[in-house]
């Protein structure tokens, strides 16, 4: 399914590219979510000095690493399906279905992404911050935007190629 | 249309688009949104929605997920499932069936810092099962050990399985995982009976004991130093109550890349490999969250959990009875569904359930945590059961010389076992419970 590590890297096309710098980004945030929470917990054991206001990046951060990483899951199209039911159907019936996922799919995220920006403004104009560190919180949701659009245009350029009937996008 | 009706029908909708192999988190998204639609309207789905999402991914807990997958990652790749096996199959290789058990507890062990069965089971047995077969193992026991030995990694912490049951029912984590710690280890037991039943059953299965001389055992033992320390610094802090679940998954990945980067058993192109499958396995679990969320928000608003919670509690049935109807149930939906879609999907509504009936006088944490760790025990068999066990497929994918129904006939004699484990926790909840009591 799809857990497994994967096996040979993808075809290098631009999208790929794209859906790698953005996994690239979440892993950068993620390290340093690692780095700075060790900081922590090593300064709060030993000099009685633990960052303030750490579990927040935590959070803010975490935001950023999934939106980051939802794309790589499409393009590698790993998100789970129930194939239990269908694999007595033709291949052409099968790719039928597949696309109506792929459709739905970009339309739920398409969905989410309009609502996340239309999140990120109302909290910047509500001026609304976090508690410890003070930081605006329209960042995070500002932060999540590129992530979830590249997962529609994964979505789109899938369904077109799809429907085309050429070859699918996925490794 | 009454609400009760709305929340059948979303249901409904739900398993028919999964079974047109719409994704799970999506077909769990759109009846949801379209319920929430249909019971509160138009404006109040896009205010909920403005906030959810991003209230989701940013809970603190969760992000033990990302962190606990990229330290699995991290370890898969820096080789340390072979010293692993080596060691183990070094202090069992003196008994008939030992390096099929030696794949069991190097499984365990994987499985104890890793926070993916998956992963468990294809890097244990990438090691394992060429070794086993070039020895004169069978195929049908040595995919079958290592497929079962595999399904360890959903009760063992740090399974990303147990850390969102934990979060979804707002139980303590760290309690979470020691729960699962017995319950484990008789698993592990269980096995390694298995397979020495089956060796003196049908000694064709596996060869002649190969046994190790003390000193291979001390230089295999010098090689797992690494997962010993991750283990011990990571879980030993956690338990301690030094830190937090999510502050012992960032030491983790800190220290387990610090330790495959000393050992030089990582270079770019594996650290990059780590990122991909975190970044793939992530992504896939939180838009499941998604979806989940979107569905379990309008059932909520449909009353359907509550309503149901009614019903089962003015039933005439013994409470254990029912718990007991309910691993039935989640065995049968395992068969189609993959574990974690399942939790995500049935916990929200069945946990109420739960909680409101009386189950041997256990207090209500007591209760949670009995039920996550009967719930994972019940995915674990999934992961084995046919039709359709995830971890046969991954045994399958890795063995292709051996076919799938010599694997199903070999998981029987373990399933058998699993049976009796779960039969025990049913009856005695201080199986699961007694490590939490005497720790916390």
């Amino acid at each position: 399914m799809s857990e497994l590590t994967p096996s040979a890297s993808p075809p290098h096309d631009w999208l790929a590219t794209l859906c790698d710098i953005s996994a690239a980004i979440g892993a950068v945030v993620l390290l340093s979510i690692a780095v700075m929470t060790t900081t922590s917990v090593v300064g709060r054991a030993f000099f009685m000095h633990p960052i303030l206001g750490d579990v927040e990046l935590v959070q803010l951060g975490g935001a950023v690493v999934v939106a980051s990483f939802l794309p790589y899951t499409q393009y590698r199209r790993a998100n789970i399906i129930v194939d239990f039911f269908t694999t007595g159907a033709s291949e052409r019936t099968q790719g039928r279905m597949d696309a109506i996922g792929v459709a739905l799919y970009t339309l739920v995220l398409a969905l989410v992404l309009w609502r996340v920006a239309v999140g990120a403004v109302d909290i910047h104009a509500a001026k609304e911050r976090s508690m410890l560190m003070d930081l605006p919180l329209w960042l995070p949701y500002t932060l999540m935007l590129p992530g979830l659009a590249l997962c529609v245009l994964i979505g789109v350029l899938q369904l077109v190629r799809m429907l085309s009937g050429k070859a699918e996008v996925r490794a | 249309m009454s609400t009760m009706t709305i929340g059948l029908l979303m249901f409904g909708a739900m398993l028919t688009l999964m079974a047109v192999r719409v994704p799970i988190a999506i077909a769990m998204f759109v009846p949801g949104a379209v319920g929430y639609l249909l019971l509160s309207g138009w404006m109040p789905l896009l205010s909920h929605l403005k906030g959810a999402v991003y209230g989701r991914v940013s809970v603190y807990d969760l992000s033990v997920i990302p962190l606990f997958m990229l330290m699995g990652g991290l370890a898969v790749q820096g080789g340390l499932a072979k010293a692993l096996f080596d060691f183990a199959n070094a202090l069992l290789g003196r008994f008939r069936g030992g390096m099929a058990m030696a794949g069991v507890l190097a499984c365990a062990a994987f499985g104890s810092i890793s926070g993916s069965t998956v992963a468990t089971t294809a890097t244990i047995a990438q090691v394992a099962y060429p070794q086993m077969r070039r020895i004169g193992y069978s195929g049908r026991l040595a995919t079958a050990a290592l497929a079962t030995g595999g399904t360890m990694g959903v009760l063992l912490p740090p399974s990303v399985t147990l850390v969102v049951y934990a979060i979804l029912t707002e139980q303590n984590i760290t309690k979470m995982f020691l729960a699962a710690y017995v319950p484990a280890l008789l698993a592990a037991v269980g096995y390694l009976f298995a397979i020495a039943f089956i060796v003196r059953l049908h000694p064709e299965h596996a060869p002649a004991a190969q046994p190790a001389s003390a000193a291979q055992v001390l230089r295999a033992a010098l090689q797992v130093w690494p997962i010993m320390a991750i283990f011990g610094v990571v879980f030993g802090g956690i338990y301690g109550g030094l830190f937090t679940a999510t502050e012992g998954a960032a030491i983790g990945v800190v220290l387990t890349f610090a330790i495959t980067l000393v050992r030089r058993e990582i270079n770019w192109g594996k650290f990059v490999n780590a990122v991909r499958s975190t970044a793939q396995t992530s992504g896939m679990i939180f838009l499941i969250f998604i979806g989940a969320d979107m569905i379990n928000a309008a059932l909520a608003l449909s009353q359907l959990p509550s309503q149901l919670a009614d019903i089962v509690g003015h039933l005439q049935i013994s409470p254990v009875l029912i718990m007991a109807g309910v691993m039935v149930f989640y065995i049968i939906l395992g068969c189609v569904m993959d574990e974690m879609s399942m939790i995500l999907l049935t916990v929200p509504t069945l946990f109420p359930v739960i909680m409101g009936l009386d189950f041997y006088g256990l207090g209500p944490a007591d209760k949670a945590l009995w039920f996550g760790v009967l719930i994972l025990t019940v995915c674990a068999i999934g992961m084995i059961f046919p039709p359709v066990g995830l971890n046969v497929y991954i045994m399958n994918g890795l063995a292709r010389d051996v076919p799938m129904v010599e694997t199903y006939k070999g998981v029987v004699p373990f399933l058998i076992t699993d049976g009796i484990r779960l039969a025990l926790l049913l009856m005695f909840p201080a199986l699961a419970l007694w490590l939490v009591h005497s720790l916390t």
